[in-house]
């Protein structure tokens, strides 16, 4: 498969799971544009892989993860209304409301469980896979997974909480 | 909160057309295919310097022809890796297994950053640093007593490993759990000429 090829297959995926881990659709282009063109300076080695795409999602993960000096100058953002597929639900007030607290909630957590998340629920990856794109073991996976799911809980809880003592 | 409700909101997700165009059109601009002729002559034209090279050297190189060491030439240095241990990031900046010069700085990231103000920096605090020694190696030692607890996220510390040479830079990060008050034993073996990152024993692509 050439580049351009590869680009045009997968950009849309890349920038999907770039805001699923990001939160912010601006950043994830810049974060996959970034990497697909360091995709491209080793595209001779990429192309020759068993999964080219395996191996750009790991690239934009491990991007994602290291990319604090950029966010240091940049966080927090408030672009957070991201999500439009929502809007013609018959609710869909209730439903903004719901989605901007979980936003909150899940830029609350530390970036590795955020990245997760993001590959189990929108790249639909299992431990195993999750695992080869972090470079970590598949109990590391189900550490993050349980501590980030914990933490969203209580935080839920927290919220419904403070609701019911207004 | 159920994995359902957690489900949907990863499931609305969705890409805007436009976005995407941006990012092809950025990236084929910045990164232009070399036509296919042309790629095969470069790789033809490379291949056959490097046999020349290699064919001159073979030929001009004192002790050409002997099967023994002479015992004349310097060996090249090699890396000598600090060991692993408690309370320390240790590890050596390699080029092919050679040691290299650099820097090495660790920063502690706060646990919790959503609740800064928007474009207020992040209150990030340099852990220590070092420079590599003539074999390549670092040791820093993580002051866990004066990082705690605005830097604890439950057992964990979150830290960033920045290094940098005269001609690479990169970064690792992660989460190190804190154990009686130390952190857990990372080594980290960076090798900017075979591209790989050794974590504790386990190597991966350098990205």
């Amino acid at each position: 498969m050439g580049f351009e090829e590869f680009v045009a297959a997968q950009t849309r995926a890349l920038l999907g799971l770039g805001a699923a881990m990001s939160g912010d659709p601006h950043l994830a282009e810049d974060l996959v544009q970034d990497v697909l063109i360091k995709a491209h300076q080793r595209w001779d080695r990429i192309s020759g892989l068993a999964d080219p795409p395996s191996y750009v999602r790991r690239m934009l993960t491990n991007e994602y993860l290291s990319w604090r000096r950029k966010w240091a100058r940049i966080l927090p953002s408030d672009r957070l209304h991201i999500f439009d597929r929502a809007d013609d639900a018959p609710d869909a007030a209730v439903t903004h409301a719901e989605r901007d607290a979980l936003a909150g909630q899940l830029r609350q957590l530390p970036r590795r469980q955020r990245a997760v998340l993001a590959l189990r629920f929108y790249s639909g990856l299992d431990d195993a896979e999750i695992a080869r794109t972090l470079g970590c073991g598949e109990s590391s996976v189900r550490s993050h997974a349980s501590r980030a799911l914990a933490t969203l809980r209580v935080q839920a809880q927290d919220l419904s909480t403070t609701e019911e003592a207004r | 909160m159920s994995l359902d409700q957690l489900q949907r909101h990863y499931d609305r997700i969705t890409v805007d057309p436009e976005s995407e165009r941006r990012v092809r059109d950025a990236v084929l601009a910045a990164a232009p295919q070399p036509a296919r002729g042309r790629q095969l002559l470069l790789s033809l034209a490379a291949a056959v310097v490097v046999a020349a090279i290699a064919i001159v050297v073979a030929v001009t190189r004192p002790g050409h022809g002997r099967t023994e060491p002479t015992g004349s030439t310097t060996p090249p240095p090699t890396a000598a890796i600090p060991s692993r241990r408690p309370g320390a990031v240790t590890g050596a900046v390699l080029r092919s297994g050679r040691p290299v010069d650099a820097q090495v700085q660790v920063v502690a990231w706060p646990a919790v950053i959503g609740h800064l103000k928007k474009g207020q920096p992040a209150p990030t605090r340099t852990a220590g640093s070092a420079s590599t020694d003539s074999h390549g190696g670092f040791v820093i030692d993580i002051p866990t007593r004066v990082l705690v607890p605005r830097f604890l996220s439950g057992p964990f510390i979150e830290l960033e490993v920045d290094v940098s040479t005269s001609q690479n830079e990169t970064e690792w990060d992660g989460s190190l759990r804190v154990v009686h008050g130390r952190t857990r034993a990372l080594q980290l073996i960076f090798d900017f000429g075979r591209n790989t990152l050794t974590v504790n024993g386990k190597t991966s692509p350098l990205n």
